[in-house]
C-alpha cells in the first residue's frame, strides 16, 4: 500500500503541471488576460506537449469513466496561437499587429502540419492570411480545406473562444438568433440565398454560415450606392440595378458594419442629382472617413475621361449632361477621406477608349471594375428576382467576410473568385463575366473599408 | 448485549460445537455481498470501484466521487433448510438454500467536500447473514445412540447477521491516478441459536446482539503508463465484539485485492468492456459458541460489456464467486453471477439488477439504485 502511494505521488507532480498550467491559462483567458493566457498555455505545452483532440481520459473507477473537464479537448497550443491573436487584435502598432499575426499563423501552420485539421484551426489561419493580405497561403490554405473536407474533425478546446467565431465556424447560432432561417431544417440551404448556398466564397472556407445580426458600425464609414436601372443610352439601360442598389446596402448596413444614416441610395437619379447626392454626402464625411462608392449603371469613357450617365443622358458623348467620375472622387477627397469605388458598367470600347479607362493619379482611391474592357455585365435570377452577378458576389462576399473592416485586395479576390466560380462549389471555375481586380491609387492593399 | 434466556448448557448443549460441525449451511457470515453494480459480475469490482459502497469496501473510492451520491440496494436474505439426522448429540445436518426474504442491504450517501478536499460518505450495509432453520423428523430425534430419550417435534433455528455503519474518507492525489482512503466500521451483529421440541431437558436457547468497532483503510492506484488498468487495496482490521458471552467471536479481518481492466473503443467505439478480479481474504476470525470460524478467501471473477444505445447505456454483466466454506459446519457457496444494468446518458441516476446462482439450490436477485444530485 506503502508502494502505491509513492508511486503515485511521483507520477502526480508532471500530471498536475500541464492541467494546472492549462486551467491558469483557461482563468486568464477568461479575464481577457490574452498575454498571460498565452504563457500559461505555452507553459502547458512544455508539460504535456502535444494537442489532443478526444477527451482525456482521467484515471479512476473502470465502469464510470471520468474524463478532463467533461471530455474537453486538450489544446494548449491552438489556445496559445488563439491568445496570440488576440494579442495581436488589440496591437495599434501595425507593424507590430502583422508580426503577431504572423507568429500565430506560424503556430496555425504548425498543427496543420501535424494533421490536426479543425475547423476552427482553418477559420483563424485563414481569417490571418486575410487579414495580413496574404492571398497566395489564403488560396493554398483554401485548397488544402476543399482536399480535406470533412476530415477537418479534429476538435480543439473552444471554452475561450470568441462565441461568435465558433458561431461562424461550426453554423451553431449564437444565443438568441437562429441558425437558420425559420422553416428551415438545420442544414437546408434555402433556394436562391446566396449567403448561405455559397457560405463562404472561399473554397469552402466557412466564415459567416449561421451568424446572424448585424455586424458592430463604424461611424466614419459612409457609402453612397446609385443604382441606374433606366437610360436613354442605346444598351445603357441596367434593368436590376436598382434591386442590386437596395441589396447592397442592406448587405453593407448588415455585414459591413456601415450605419444606416451613413448609406445613400439613389436610384434612377439623373445627373445633377447624382453629383448633388455625392455632394450631400461628402460634407458629412469627416476629415480621414471611408467611402465606399458603388455606381451601376451607364457609364462611358469620352477622351480618356470616365463618366458616369444620369437617367436623363441622352447622347453618350454628351459630357455635359453626365457626371464626371473625377469631380465625384474630388468631392471626397477634398474630405481627405479614403474611397473604394466599384463600378457595374458595360465597358464597351469606343475609340480605344472604354469605362474604367481613367486611372486616378491622387488621393488614395481603389477602384474595382464588374467585367474586363469591351465586356458587358450580366445578371442571373435569385428568388424571382435578377441580380447583377457582379452585385451578387459582393454582397454574397460581404456576408461571408461579415467584417466591418473588410481589406479591399483581399475582398477583390473573393469577389473575384465568387464570379469565376458563378455562386458554385469551391473549385476555380471560369464565367464569361471576369471583373478586375481592385486598382489602387495610393492606398495599401490591406487597406480597409 | 446477550440475551440468553436459557443458555442450557446441559450435556446435549455442550456437545453442540461438535454437532454443528457436520452441518452444511452456506456460508454468508462473513462474506455476504450486499448488492451493487458489482455483484452480477461477481463482485470482482467492489475494492476499484467508486460508489456508495465504497466507504464499506475500500474508502479511496470516495475520493473519485465529484458529486453527492445516494445508493441503495435492495435484494434477498438467503436462508438455508436445514434436515437434522443422526442423533442430538451427533446431529448430521443436511441443508438446502433458499432464497429468503428481501430487505435492503445497502444505504450509502457520499458527499464531495468543497475545493477538491476529498469525499466523506456513510453507508448501511449487511455484511454478514446466515439465517438456517432445521427440522428434526417425524419420529423424533434420539438424543445418543444408546436413545436415552427422543426429541420430538424438534425445531432448531441459527441466524447470525452483522449491520455494518461505516464512515469513509477519500481523497486522490492531484494526478488523480492514486486515491486514498480511510474509515471506521461499526458493526451491530445479532447472534441466534434456538432449540425447540419435546424433550426431558431444556434446549439450547440463546440470542443476542454485540456492538463492535473496526478501521479500513485503502488504496485505489492507476499506473499512468497504463491507463486502462486499475488497482485497489484495502484492510479491515479484525473486530472485537467484547464477547463475554460466548455468542459472537470475533469478526475477521478482510484484506482485499483487486484490479480491473479497461477496453474502449468496441463497436465503433460505442462500447467498453471491464474485467475484473478480486480476492478478499479474512483472517484472525474467532469462533462463537455456535458459528465457527477460520481464514477464508474469496475470489470474484467478473466482466461488464456497456452497450451503448443512444439515449442509454446497459451494462451487461456476468461472474463467479468462489466462496468456500469459511468454517467447520459450512458449505461453500460458489456462485454464478449475472447482470443487467441501465445508465441513461447525460442522466444523474443508473439502476442494476442482479442475479446470482449459487451452488446447490436457490437464486439470489438484488437491484441496486443510485443517484448523483446536481
Amino acid at each position: 500500500m506503502i508502494c502505491l502511494l509513492v508511486a503515485g505521488s511521483a507520477a502526480s507532480a508532471l500530471a498536475q503541471s500541464w492541467s494546472s498550467a492549462y486551467e491558469s491559462g483557461l482563468k486568464a483567458a477568461r479575464a481577457n488576460d490574452w498575454a498571460g493566457a498565452r504563457k500559461a498555455f505555452q507553459q502547458a505545452a512544455a508539460y504535456r506537449p502535444e494537442d489532443v483532440s478526444a477527451a482525456t481520459v482521467l484515471p479512476g473507477p473502470p465502469t464510470e469513466q471520468r474524463r478532463w473537464r467533461n471530455g474537453a479537448s486538450y489544446s494548449p497550443n491552438f489556445l496559445a496561437a488563439y491568445a496570440q491573436i488576440r494579442i495581436a487584435a488589440t496591437t495599434t502598432d501595425a507593424t507590430e499587429q502583422t508580426k503577431g499575426y504572423n507568429t500565430a499563423a506560424g503556430e496555425l501552420e504548425t498543427l496543420l502540419a501535424k494533421s490536426q485539421y479543425s475547423k476552427e484551426t482553418f477559420y483563424y489561419l485563414h481569417d490571418i492570411y486575410v487579414k495580413t493580405g496574404n492571398t497566395e497561403k489564403r488560396i493554398a490554405l483554401e485548397t488544402k480545406q476543399a482536399q480535406i473536407g470533412d476530415k477537418a474533425n479534429w476538435k480543439v478546446d473552444t471554452e475561450t473562444v470568441d462565441p461568435e467565431d465558433v458561431a461562424k465556424i461550426t453554423g451553431t447560432p449564437t444565443k438568441g438568433t437562429p441558425a437558420v432561417s425559420p422553416g428551415l431544417k438545420n442544414g437546408e440551404i434555402p433556394a436562391g440565398d446566396p449567403k448561405i448556398s455559397n457560405p463562404a466564397g472561399t473554397n469552402g472556407v466557412s466564415l459567416s454560415n449561421g451568424a446572424t445580426g448585424a455586424v458592430a458600425t463604424i461611424a466614419n464609414k459612409y457609402a453612397l450606392i446609385i443604382g441606374n436601372s433606366e437610360s436613354r443610352l442605346a444598351g445603357g439601360a441596367v434593368p436590376f440595378a436598382a434591386d442590386d442598389s437596395q441589396k447592397l446596402r442592406e448587405s453593407l448596413m448588415t455585414n459591413a458594419g456601415y450605419l444606416e444614416a451613413n448609406v445613400d441610395l439613389v436610384a434612377n437619379a439623373t445627373a445633377a442629382q447624382i453629383m448633388m447626392s455625392a455632394k450631400a454626402l461628402a460634407d458629412r464625411v469627416p476629415e480621414g472617413g471611408t467611402v465606399f462608392l458603388y455606381f451601376t449603371g451607364a457609364g462611358v469613357n469620352v477622351a480618356g475621361k470616365d463618366y458616369l450617365a444620369g437617367v436623363d443622358t441622352e447622347i453618350g458623348t454628351d459630357t455635359s449632361s453626365m457626371v464626371p467620375k473625377a469631380e465625384m472622387y474630388k468631392l471626397f477627397m477634398s474630405r481627405g477621406a479614403r474611397l473604394f469605388a466599384f463600378f457595374q458598367v458595360n465597358r464597351p470600347i469606343v475609340d480605344g477608349n472604354f469605362f474604367g479607362k481613367e486611372v486616378p493619379l491622387v488621393g488614395a482611391i481603389s477602384q474595382m471594375q464588374s467585367t474586363s474592357p469591351g465586356a458587358s455585365i450580366y445578371s442571373y435570377t435569385r428568388n424571382g428576382k435578377e441580380i447583377g452577378i457582379f452585385t451578387d458576389s459582393v454582397v454574397s462576399v460581404l456576408a461571408d467576410l461579415r467584417s466591418n473592416k473588410v481589406p479591399i485586395m483581399e475582398f477583390g479576390w473573393q469577389v473575384f473568385n465568387k464570379i469565376k466560380r458563378g455562386g458554385t462549389g469551391s473549385e476555380p471555375g471560369g464565367s464569361r463575366q471576369v471583373p478586375t481586380l481592385p486598382f489602387l491609387t495610393n492606398i495599401a492593399g490591406n487597406a480597409r473599408f | 448485549m446477550v440475551n440468553a434466556r436459557r443458555l442450557a448448557f446441559v450435556a446435549v448443549g455442550s456437545s453442540m460445537l461438535t454437532a454443528i460441525s457436520s452441518a452444511q449451511v452456506p456460508d454468508l457470515l462473513t462474506a455476504f455481498d450486499a448488492g451493487g453494480r458489482s455483484m452480477g459480475a461477481g463482485g470482482a469490482l467492489n475494492v476499484v470501484e467508486a460508489d456508495t459502497l465504497s466507504s464499506y469496501y475500500n474508502p479511496a473510492g470516495l475520493g473519485y466521487i465529484g458529486q453527492k451520491q445516494i445508493g441503495i440496494s435492495y435484494r434477498n436474505l438467503p436462508s438455508s433448510i436445514t434436515s437434522i439426522t443422526g442423533t442430538l448429540a451427533n446431529p448430521i445436518r443436511t441443508s438446502a438454500g433458499q432464497r429468503g426474504t428481501n430487505a435492503i442491504s445497502h444505504i450509502g450517501f457520499a458527499f464531495p467536500l468543497n475545493n477538491n478536499k476529498g469525499t466523506i460518505g456513510f453507508a448501511y450495509t449487511i455484511g454478514g447473514f446466515v439465517s438456517d432453520l432445521g427440522f428434526g423428523p417425524q419420529s423424533g430425534l434420539p438424543s445418543d445412540s444408546n436413545n436415552t430419550f427422543n426429541v420430538t417435534n424438534l425445531v432448531e433455528v441459527r441466524k447470525a447477521r452483522a449491520d455494518y455503519y461505516t464512515i469513509g474518507y477519500g481523497k486522490t492525489n492531484q494526478a488523480q491516478n492514486l486515491a486514498w482512503g480511510a474509515g471506521l466500521a461499526i458493526v451491530h451483529q445479532t447472534v441466534q441459536f434456538t432449540q425447540t421440541g419435546t424433550a426431558p431437558i431444556a434446549l439450547p436457547d440463546a440470542s443476542g446482539s454485540e456492538t463492535g468497532v473496526g478501521a479500513l483503510i485503502g488504496v485505489q492506484y492507476t499506473p499512468t503508463s497504463t491507463p486502462n488498468e486499475s488497482w485497489g487495496l484495502s484492510y479491515r482490521t479484525p473486530i472485537n465484539m467484547k464477547d463475554s458471552s460466548g455468542l459472537f467471536g470475533q469478526i475477521p479481518g478482510r484484506l482485499m485485492l483487486g484490479t480491473s481492466y479497461r477496453q474502449d473503443g468496441l463497436r465503433g467505439g460505442k462500447d467498453f468492456l471491464v474485467l475484473g478480479a478480486e480476492v478478499q481474504h479474512f483472517f484472525d476470525g474467532h469462533s462463537s459458541i455456535y458459528f465457527d470460524r477460520k481464514n477464508q478467501t474469496v475470489l470474484g471473477l467478473g466482466a461488464e460489456y456497456d452497450y451503448s444505445f443512444e439515449e442509454f447505456r446497459l451494462p451487461l454483466k456476468i461472474g463467479y464467486v468462489s466462496l468456500p466454506a469459511g468454517g467447520s459446519g459450512f458449505a461453500s457457496r460458489n456462485s454464478f453471477t449475472f447482470g443487467l444494468g441501465y445508465r441513461p446518458k447525460g442522466g444523474d441516476y443508473g439502476i442494476d439488477l442482479n442475479w446470482g446462482s449459487p451452488e446447490g439450490s436457490g437464486y439470489d436477485f438484488g437491484i441496486t439504485a443510485s443517484y448523483r444530485f446536481k
